[in-house]
């Protein structure tokens, strides 16, 4: 697999860095897209809708991207699973789904259903069914003995466990009997089997495994405000990648979300719940790569690739939670450590114990912040079967490509089959600038290979080194047109860097909505930015991107 | 010293012991004594005619393939050269375009250069096409099976995008230009999905029979839910719903078949076990589609040996990466494509290639031989079947350059009835295309494809016809 994505990063082509990667001003509102064509603009409100009065906005150029019904993913499945039983079941035939990749990706385009998936997902609708009704004693109350006592009590049960499966602030009465229906039509002689049937039904019902957003606008521009029920389903999915429990739909029934204030309390209860730390490691496993580090070169990382994890995970939960500055993401002094992780970087660990806690490194250590973290570092590591290319490609493309956003291609045709001469005395940097000086590659090598050269004192296990093979390494630079002597420096430039907030939007509201981010989307952008002011927090953008038309309105196909 | 190199060039490659002996048995248990039991088949299906593509990545090690056809293929040129052809001479879509070796994949059904983005172009593949021939009726109309893939869930997520081109090294069937059959690449849930139902012991049949019946009702009201949920939806929206729709029909279609079976069953040997190597699940999966050509569940299915690009290294606890890197070669430092990039200059990844030739032919003839059984009253199953067998890239080394896309190893097994002649070893097309090949077959399956952009402006090679 390495040796592919690295091919990927042998570029040409590459784009005008600065002129195109995000390092601008981010107030560019225009009146056209891409296309040229005039944009369409305005917002209507469905019947049952609501208006959101948002804040005014600084760019009022607002498109928004068709948002494609989104099936439920494996995470999604589980999550919304251990909602609905109210507990910490989920049914295990839905690990089998483990088998490909394909339907537990984020985007909803991307996300396919094949003939398989039918099979699993009904197994599963009975291994919850069966859960409900006998070991959680779903509507007992109602029966007596294997007949029905009690329509009403039925009926409640129902339409309770409706609500929290469809995600439903109110169930229509006319859901509530076609399930009833179905549960009346059978003719079991035990009724407690009927009811089970149907609540396989309810399981195996699309509107359950699919977000589906039904209501229609007749605006001409195709885009409509959604309702607090569609709202609810969203926020529930971005910030706790499940359907909203119980306690959450009664709350949601009892607000106005017309009102931002409101609506900005209802998330940042959401983000106060432990439910949240479902975003806070998706965030950084999958934007930030971190998932790799299971699959780490060095067999030393794979060992350690618990600690790695939680040392990422302490720290992003803590940028979070304590709301700190986006910068401090790439640009900062401290991390979170144990005793034993802190001795595997070979700092201090007097008073540390198995527990993480932070660690404020002083001057002389060059860690702090992502990039000197062992599972940033590790999980991009590659085989010693590229010992030419390494992971000094490999991480400065993951530095420019996911955390400044910055547009990298594929390589030119041909370039990975060029031969160039190389000197076998010297350092793995100059063999690395070697290998990249051609033409075809260097547009774009020149932005990379700094970036890797000055983590380069980290090894494949995120280990400090000074020297490789007998070799001091050189980890001096130029990024953006700005010289840095270490690591230290370069994340001091980064962290002043536009690119890392308008890229921590991107990819943040591109998780949120469940698909890529793109030029229609620039305005909705921009205006996020605006609001999070001249320093942008972590907590900030997550709650201003909830709150956000992107987020609010819905584009019709 | 000096060296030359390619830039992502290699010479060191790991040595460590194998894991694995060579000799470890291959599929699972040969356990039918009897002749089948078609439990769906119609009367005088004797032998229903079938289709099945088995299907490698990367190519060969060389590019003229003389290794493949003469020792790999070996054993099976022995035993089938009646029923064999070699094609030489034959191009992937992609030619003469250069690109990446590991795109053909999915253009290896369709006849068609995807470059990249799953809606600019393509179509239904040449087995959905056959199936909806000969296979509508079958409880399941075709079935998808595959080894390793490669994960691209973190490559998408979060507007990483830059690797989707890297997802059609996965699959080589699509149900229509946009949307994909992705193989089933564990093959437990395979057997448990596709024939566990067909092979339950009679004194379990009033059981199951009250419990198909139930199930049939459920599903008939869900499907009547989603049609109805599907009204209410955008077009793009309705096409997503689809396959939810398909796949509960398909699921509705295998119970409703079983309950008609009325208790008849269908032996279908063991659930495969997990932990298995690439050949071992290879094996497996082609045991499952011999049981379910067997047992008439369908007609058409595809088989993948990995996907293009090759996985990561597999951990622990993931099964389905566990036999990404033929670690019972002994070749623990890479995958096979890793190694491809190797083969012009390293012998250790040649032999590689080699030892994987043979012993993906191995795997196919454990097949045939199986699959042989099936005969009726004389009939072998190969004379009414096409077996596509082949690898939609040419030289494995090449890579952004033509010479993957020339001079692909194809080969087909069986006659079709007459209808696709057989016994060519070596059939030297001249630089057509792969797509003029499987208009032969839409031809031998007596396919219209009329309607069908691609394959309507394709010649088919008419020495088979």
């Amino acid at each position: 697999m390495y040796l592919l994505i690295i091919s990927a990063f042998l570029l040409s082509g590459c784009v005008d860095f600065l002129g195109q990667s995000g390092f601008r001003a981010s107030n560019t509102a225009g009146g056209t897209t891409p296309e040229g064509t005039t944009t369409p603009g305005g917002i209507t409100t469905p019947v049952g809708g609501t208006e959101v009065s948002n804040v005014p906005e600084l760019c009022t150029d607002l498109i928004i991207s068709p948002k494609v019904i989104h099936r439920l993913n494996r995470d999604e499945y589980i999550n919304s699973a251990r909602i609905i039983t109210e507990s910490s079941f989920y049914p295990a035939v839905i690990d089998s789904m483990t088998e490909s990749s394909f339907g537990f990706i984020n985007y909803a385009s991307n996300i396919t259903t094949n003939d398989i998936h039918g099979s699993i997902f009904f197994a599963a609708a009975e291994q919850m069914a069966s859960h409900m009704v006998q070991n959680k004693n779903f509507a007992a109350s109602c029966f007596n003995g294997q007949s029905v006592q009690d329509v009403a009590c039925i009926k409640q049960n129902l339409s309770d466990l409706i609500s929290t499966t469809f995600r439903l602030l109110s169930v229509p009465s006319s859901v509530l009997n076609e399930f009833y229906n179905f549960f009346t039509s059978l003719t079991d002689v035990n009724k407690k089997n009927s009811l089970e049937s149907t609540l396989v039904a309810v399981f195996s019902d699309p509107r359950f495994l699919y977000r589906a957003e039904t209501a229609q606008t007749n605006a001409a521009s195709g885009v409509r405000s959604l309702s607090s029920q569609e709202i609810l389903s969203r926020l529930s999915y971005y910030l706790w990648g499940s359907g909203p429990s119980k306690e959450l739909i009664a709350r949601a029934a009892s607000l106005n979300f017309s009102s931002e204030s409101t609506l900005r309390s209802f998330v940042v209860e959401m983000l106060n719940d432990p439910k949240s730390d479902y975003l806070v490691e998706t965030l950084m496993t999958r934007w930030l790569n971190i998932a790799r580090v299971d699959t780490a070169a060095s067999a030393e990382a794979q060992r350690l690739r618990s600690l790695f994890f939680n040392e990422s995970k302490y720290y992003f939960k803590n940028l979070i939670a304590n709301n700190r500055p986006v910068s401090e993401m790439v640009d900062s002094k401290y991390s979170f450590l144990n005793k034993e992780l802190a001795e595997h970087y070979g700092v201090n660990s007097a008073g540390l114990s198995s527990e993480f806690s932070r660690y404020d490194f002083d001057g002389s250590q060059k860690r702090g912040a992502l990039l000197a973290q062992g599972s940033f570092l590790a999980a991009l590591g590659t085989t010693d079967m590229e010992p030419h290319m390494s992971h000094i490609v490999v991480r400065g493309v993951s530095v420019l490509r996911d955390i400044t956003c910055t547009p990298i291609g594929d390589p030119p045709d041909g370039a990975t089959d060029t031969e160039i001469e190389i000197d076998e005395s010297k350092s793995k940097r100059e063999k690395i600038e070697a290998v990249t000086s051609p033409a075809a590659c260097i547009s774009c090598h020149s932005l990379i290979n700094p970036i890797g050269f000055a983590l380069d004192n980290f090894d494949l296990s995120a280990k400090y080194r000074e020297n490789y093979e007998g070799k001091t390494i050189d980890v001096s630079g130029s990024f953006v047109k700005t010289a840095f002597s270490d690591l230290g420096e370069l994340k001091t430039i980064l962290g002043k860097s536009p690119s890392i907030p308008k890229c921590a939007v991107d990819k943040v509201l591109s998780f949120a909505m469940g698909r890529q981010v793109d030029a229609n989307d620039r305005c909705a952008v921009d205006n996020i930015l605006n609001r999070l002011g001249e320093e942008p927090k972590f907590r900030d953008l997550i709650v201003e991107i909830a709150l956000s038309n992107a987020m609010l309105t819905k584009k019709e196909d | 010293m000096k060296s030359k190199i390619k830039p992502m060039g290699s010479r060191r490659l790991h040595r460590r012991s194998f894991l694995r002996g060579s000799g470890v048995a291959l599929g699972l248990p040969f356990l039918e004594a009897m002749l089948p039991r078609n439990v769906f088949s119609a009367p005088g299906d004797a032998v229903p005619e079938r289709f099945l593509v088995v299907n490698w990545s990367l190519g060969t090690h060389e590019g003229n393939h003389n290794h493949w056809r003469n020792t790999a293929m070996a054993g099976i040129k022995s035993a089938y050269g009646t029923k064999l052809n070699f094609y030489d001479y034959l191009n992937n879509a992609h030619y003469p375009d250069p690109h990446w070796h590991t795109l053909p994949e999915a253009q290896f059904l369709t006849g068609y250069s995807i470059q990249g983005v799953r809606n600019d172009g393509g179509t239904k593949s040449v087995d959905q096409l056959i199936a909806e021939k000969i296979s509508a009726s079958n409880p399941v109309e075709s079935i998808h099976l595959g080894g390793q893939y490669r994960h691209i869930n973190h490559d998408e997520d979060f507007g990483r995008r830059v690797y989707r081109n890297l997802n059609y090294s996965n699959h080589v069937s699509w149900k229509s230009k946009s949307l994909p059959n992705y193989p089933i690449t564990n093959p437990a849930s395979a057997f448990t999905s596709y024939l566990a139902s067909l092979g339950v012991p009679s004194s379990e049949q009033i059981q199951l029979s009250a419990t198909l019946q139930r199930k049939k009702s459920i599903l008939d009201y869900v499907l009547s839910n989603i049609k109805r949920l599907k009204a209410d939806l955008g077009s793009e929206d309705r096409q997503k719903l689809d396959e939810y729709l398909t796949s509960f029909n398909s699921l509705e279609r295998k119970v409703a078949a079983s309950i008609e079976s009325n208790g008849e069953t269908c032996a279908v040997g063991a659930v495969p076990s997990n932990n298995l190597t690439i050949h071992e699940q290879a094996a497996a999966n082609l045991d499952i589609i011999y049981h379910a050509f067997k047992c008439d569940l369908t007609r058409v299915a595809t088989m993948m040996f990995t996907s293009g690009v090759g996985g990561a290294a597999p951990r622990d606890d993931q099964l389905d990466r566990r036999t990404a890197q033929y670690g019972n070669f002994g070749f623990n430092g890479g995958t096979l494509h890793a190694y491809s990039h190797q083969i012009s200059r390293s012998n250790e990844a040649k032999n590689l290639f080699k030892r994987v030739a043979v012993e993906n032919a191995n795997v196919l003839k454990g097949f045939l031989d199986k699959f042989s059984t099936l005969a009726v009253d004389g009939v072998s199953p190969l004379d009414k079947s096409i077996i596509l067998y082949g690898s939609p890239a040419g030289y494995a080394s090449a890579h952004q350059n033509n010479a993957a896309s020339v001079r692909l190893p194809i080969s087909t097994i069986g006659n079709l009835g007459g209808k696709f002649k057989s016994g060519m070893h070596n059939l030297s097309l001249g630089g057509r295309q792969l797509k003029d090949l499987h208009r032969s077959f839409l031809a031998a399956y007596g396919v219209d494809v009329s309607q069908n952009a691609i394959f309507r402006t394709a010649n088919p090679v008419t020495q088979v016809l």
